[in-house]
């Protein structure tokens, strides 16, 4: 046994106080979270055989999740919800809002570095999930244009580190790579020339590398 | 520093005479003096960078409320790491344009190494931020100061182009077209009245292959405009490119102006091309006469031209 009293005390407060967190946290199976992430992507836009490659442009994304444990303590499951302002050097020029939602499923592994404490735990996962997105066509534009609703594919790796210092509460940071593919219908009409109109598809392929913090919850 | 000095530099620096001066700077130079030409382009430019090396310092320093000389001299290395960030590299000025218009705030930023002489400015940016508490900066200027300083750094570096009418990239490609010039003196009464009968097709040479890339501009007067000596009281031009048949424009007034660069629409004097299907078009202005042309071009060797 300890002889100093505050190292007694330390001991005594981690067996009633500590392990049996860490022994619940081992029982927790869901997490919540949510986080913020930015980042940088490059989108290629193909329309017919017509290809334009925009470089270093900015993403910003808003994310929420739930984690499902499956096989207690190193396998999981993961739903996101992506809500991501994707913006190029095109799009600021012409004064277009480019907002995307996007829901994810991936499986998840998981290492956790100790048991008690901070109970850090690296995770990754990879998944794939569908993709919702909106441009909001340029006003001023002297010709009359608009888009429908894009529809596509998102897939990429994520992967996170997990730190509990409130118990159940903790924080997490994250680094994701995710690939999406676009469809979405674009209308052009010519303000001077009736009968000028063209239907085009365009097809987004964009590359995005998100850094990013939030907060967990399990229960 | 003695120590009456460390008390004076450790209070909150404030927005003295000297920076509202700097700030008054930017904002004539870069909203009356740009694209005037009363000043070079050369001398705006780095007019711009001077005072905003001399605004944006001592602003991030009053808004964050530094206080100790080393926090100070953080805020000044900060704006020095961006500025010679953007000015040096295209990938960081992008991913700060990027950025910015994610959060809905369009700037333009231009890559030029030069402009980092600018930074010999910085001794005075570090006496203004020296600057003594005036009793006569209250609260409110102060805020004022603040909301105005961080506004005109924002809409400093739009990228300008200047003409008397210019044509816009509203396209997502890099396009080349052939521009063609009357190549006889043009008869503007005559044409004011009829361009179509009075500018034929035969009255047009090639002058130049240009290639500009999405929302670049093009200058639609002749090259060497700003040098030549005569009054010129009407222009006409020809584009033609690949997707594009040839556009005749003609207008009056053609007198050198300023204009944003991806500022799309609203403009009286700034045309605009866009890609509808297969086929490129060029929206007119009311101050142009803008008309397909019918008749044989002579040949180009551009690129893009069909």
């Amino acid at each position: 046994m300890p002889t100093h009293p505050a190292l007694s005390i330390g001991v005594l407060v981690s067996t009633l106080v500590l392990l049996p967190r860490a022994a619940r946290a081992e029982l927790r199976r869901s997490m919540l979270f949510a986080d913020m992430a930015v980042g940088t992507h490059d989108a290629t836009l193909t329309v017919a055989d017509r290809t334009t490659d925009e470089h270093w442009n900015a993403g910003v994304a808003l994310e929420a999740g739930y984690t499902r444990t499956l096989r207690a303590p190193w396998f999981g499951l993961t739903f996101l919800g992506r809500y991501g302002v994707w913006a190029d050097g095109w799009s600021s020029f012409a004064g277009e809002r480019r907002t995307r939602f996007d829901l994810w499923v991936a499986p998840e592994f998981r290492h956790r570095f100790g048991t008690y404490g901070l109970a850090p735990t690296l995770s990754i996962a990879a998944g794939f999930g569908p993709t919702l997105a909106r441009i909001a066509a340029a006003p001023h534009r002297s010709v009359r244009e608009s888009y429908g609703t894009g529809f596509g594919l998102n897939t990429g790796a994520r992967t996170t580190l997990t730190a509990r210092p409130f118990g159940a509460h903790g924080i997490l940071l994250l680094a994701q790579y995710s690939l999406h593919v676009t469809l979405i219908r674009h209308r052009i009409a010519a303000s001077t020339e009736p009968g000028l109109t063209s239907s085009e598809l365009y097809r987004f392929v964009d590359r995005q590398l998100l850094l990013g913090a939030g907060y967990l919850v399990e229960f | 520093l003695g120590p009456a000095d460390t008390r004076i530099e450790s209070k909150p620096p404030r927005l003295s005479a000297g920076w509202w001066c700097a700030l008054a700077v930017l904002v004539v130079n870069d909203h009356v003096l740009k694209g005037s030409g009363l000043l070079p382009g050369v001398v705006t430019g780095k007019l711009s960078d001077v005072a905003g090396l001399l605004v944006a310092p001592v602003l991030v320093a009053v808004a964050l409320r530094l206080r100790t000389p080393r926090s100070k001299l953080v805020a000044v290395v900060l704006v020095v790491l961006a500025f010679g960030a953007i000015k040096l590299s295209l990938q960081a000025a992008r991913f700060v344009e990027a950025g910015f218009a994610a959060l809905g705030i369009p700037w333009r930023l231009w890559v030029d190494p030069t402009d980092l002489v600018a930074l010999a400015v910085l001794p005075l940016t570090g006496w203004l931020l020296r600057a003594r508490e005036d009793s006569r900066s209250r609260g409110a200027l102060q805020r004022l100061g603040i909301v105005l300083g961080a506004l005109s750094c924002l809409a400093t570096s739009y990228q300008r182009f200047h003409g008397s009418r210019v044509l816009m990239n509203s396209t997502h490609d890099t396009l080349e077209l052939a521009v063609y010039r009357s190549s006889v003196p043009i008869d503007c009464d005559a044409a004011e009245t009829d361009a179509e009968s009075s500018l034929p097709a035969s009255a047009f040479v090639l002058e130049r292959c240009a290639t500009f890339g999405p929302y670049d501009m093009l200058s639609l007067d002749p090259p060497d405009v700003l040098e030549r000596d005569d009054e010129r009281e009407c222009e006409a031009v020809v584009v033609a490119g690949a997707g594009l048949p040839p556009v005749a424009i003609f207008w009056s007034d053609p007198v050198i102006r300023s204009f944003e660069r991806g500022r799309d629409g609203g403009e009286d004097y700034q045309l605009s091309v866009f890609r509808i299907g297969e086929r490129l078009h060029v929206e007119p202005v009311p101050t142009v006469t803008l008309w397909q042309l019918h008749g044989e071009l002579e040949p180009d060797d551009c690129g893009g031209a069909p």
